[in-house]
């Protein structure tokens, strides 16, 4: 089986594409400082919206900081508070929803209810006022948008685990004597997480424009840190004599979106998740 | 004492769930008391729904009764601490109908037999393979079968996987749940085959839980009919199959098909 998943994957294109673009982006993020002509957090007022050259690739913005130093370490806190939050969901959501789903009876119902009230607010809304009570600031962000998450996953793997329990190798599995705890690692545990990873995928893309749209209302990522959203919320009042300042992280964000998407969608064709 | 025994079991399920209305309830079982001798097999006969699967499940303990006790080999099975539980369920196992949910697609046939062993038996990995090597050899299949998966084998193949991990643990009581009911014909008579030689070899009890009284009839002692959550109909000896009155065992008898024309319906299987 892991063989032909393996053939699947090296014979679908959008696969290929779409992680060649997420590996290349990895790799300018992980080598950052090597690759940035300038720092990125150099203010030089000197050099103020200046056009590409030689010294500063894709030109500088109105505090004459390099934007494509700035970009590449925008990749840095993208990617790196995406990855985060999802793994902070996953951590959270994978032990809950299954406790849930297994175990079944007043917790399954509570937690239910729970899910029933988050789930009536939109998440960004709910973020924006998580992030309204506590400050904003990277942390903040991080905080609010896991807590805002969870529930969702929570609930769907509960759903998956809903599904899974009543198969009878679960049955048989606990008239043989197996421990509840070793049923969940053995049995159920690997027959999800297959679907929680193409979802989290799906999903990494969503939290990118999140955190992005965050960070430009000035609520994620504080100056002088480099981040795409807030890139084009300070190119704002330069937009029509250079719209070039607004472009570049939009296209950042455009790409990065689309190749997660896309990875998500494709994953989850080549892993054919409704035969299983 | 007898091996197992049941005393008024009642079991209702809840249908929907609505906080507003009245939920409607369902009797699976109502009112059921059976014993099984050790070295018995039980068929236990009836039409769908009539509540045989919900009394297997409730002796393997896996759904509470609302009403009544489950006594196996002298013990209460719900009034157990699972400690004491889990001994209990060494010699209780069981073979589902539908082979193929019944194993873990992702596991090889090692892991899967090994499952039971490996929660009552301290093994080293040798002895542990040797053991799933007799198993397999026991229900008559190759010990290299042990490195495939559940999709490279065939139905019956499968059942047999089944069986082998039904007596793993070395159990006194088999449930097989219509065990035999999703193969065809022929391979039907190979399992029966197999679980009567089984049954020699290591004393077991069966319940039998079928719909189809000829396959019953070729491997049970005793035989109980169910109707609607309740046995309606008790049979000591397999002879007298002809004498059973209750409607719904003279349904399900008429449900066998005569081997030869005019030989009335089939009391002996023919194959």
């Amino acid at each position: 089986m892991l063989k032909n998943v393996k053939r699947k994957l090296l014979s679908h294109k959008l696969i290929m594409i779409s992680s060649l673009i997420i590996f290349f982006m990895t790799l300018l993020a992980l080598f950052a400082p090597f690759l940035a002509p300038n720092d990125p957090n150099l203010v030089d007022i000197t050099h103020k919206l200046q056009g590409s050259s030689s010294k500063f690739p894709l030109g500088t913005d109105h505090l004459g900081r390099c934007i494509w130093s700035r970009l590449i370490y925008g990749i840095r806190t993208s990617l790196g508070t995406a990855f985060l939050v999802m793994g902070l969901t996953m951590i959270i959501s994978i032990p809950i929803g299954i406790y849930a789903g297994f175990r079944g009876g007043w917790v399954d119902y509570l937690f239910m209810r729970i899910c029933d009230i988050l789930m009536a607010f939109p998440s960004l809304l709910l973020s924006l006022a998580l992030i309204g009570i506590l400050g904003p600031g990277l942390g903040n962000l991080i905080l609010a948008m896991v807590l805002v998450q969870w529930i969702f996953y929570a609930r769907v793997i509960r759903g998956m685990v809903l599904s899974v329990k009543k198969q009878n190798f679960i049955l048989a599995a606990e008239v043989c004597g197996t421990p509840t705890l070793v049923i969940v690692i053995k049995h159920i545990l690997p027959t999800i997480i297959s679907q929680v990873v193409v979802l989290a995928f799906m999903d990494i893309g969503g939290i990118i424009l999140a955190i992005s749209g965050l960070s430009f209302l000035g609520l994620g990522i504080q100056p002088p840190g480099a981040e795409w959203g807030m890139m084009i919320n300070d190119s704002k009042p330069f937009f029509r004599t250079h719209p070039s300042l607004m472009l570049y992280p939009g296209m950042m964000i455009l790409i990065v979106v689309i190749a997660f998407n896309l990875f998500g969608e494709a994953l989850r064709d080549v892993l054919d998740l409704r035969k299983e | 004492m007898s091996l197992l025994e049941l005393k008024d079991i009642k079991k209702t399920y809840l249908l929907g769930n609505s906080v507003w209305m009245k939920r409607k309830t369902v009797e699976a079982v109502k009112s059921v008391s059976l014993t099984l001798e050790e070295g018995v097999c039980l068929g236990l006969v009836g039409e769908s729904g009539s509540g045989k699967s919900t009394l297997g499940k409730i002796i393997l303990g896996l759904e509470k009764p609302d009403q009544g006790e489950v006594w196996f080999q002298g013990k209460n099975l719900y009034g157990l601490k699972s400690k004491e539980l889990k001994e209990l369920r060494r010699d209780l196992q069981v073979v589902f109908q539908d082979c193929y949910s019944a194993v873990n697609p992702r596991l090889t046939i090692r892991e899967i037999i090994a499952e039971p062993v490996r929660n009552y038996e301290k093994l080293t990995t040798a002895q542990e393979k040797k053991k799933v090597q007799d198993l397999l050899v026991t229900v008559g299949l190759c010990p290299e079968d042990m490195y495939k998966y559940p999709h490279q084998f065939s139905g019956g193949q499968l059942q047999r996987i089944n069986i082998a991990r039904a007596i793993a643990s070395k159990p006194k009581l088999i449930i097989l749940d219509e065990a035999i009911s999703a193969l065809d014909v022929l391979v039907q008579v190979q399992i029966l085959n197999l679980l009567a030689d089984l049954k020699e070899a290591f004393q077991l009890s069966y319940l039998f839980i079928s719909h189809d009284l000829q396959a019953v009839n070729y491997i049970s002692d005793r035989l109980a009919v169910m109707s609607s959550g309740e046995i309606v109909e008790w049979l000591d000896d397999m002879e007298q199959l002809e004498r059973l009155e209750h409607p719904v065992s003279k349904k399900l008898m008429s449900s066998v098909l005569p081997p030869y024309l005019g030989l009335g319906s089939g009391t002996k299987m023919i194959y």
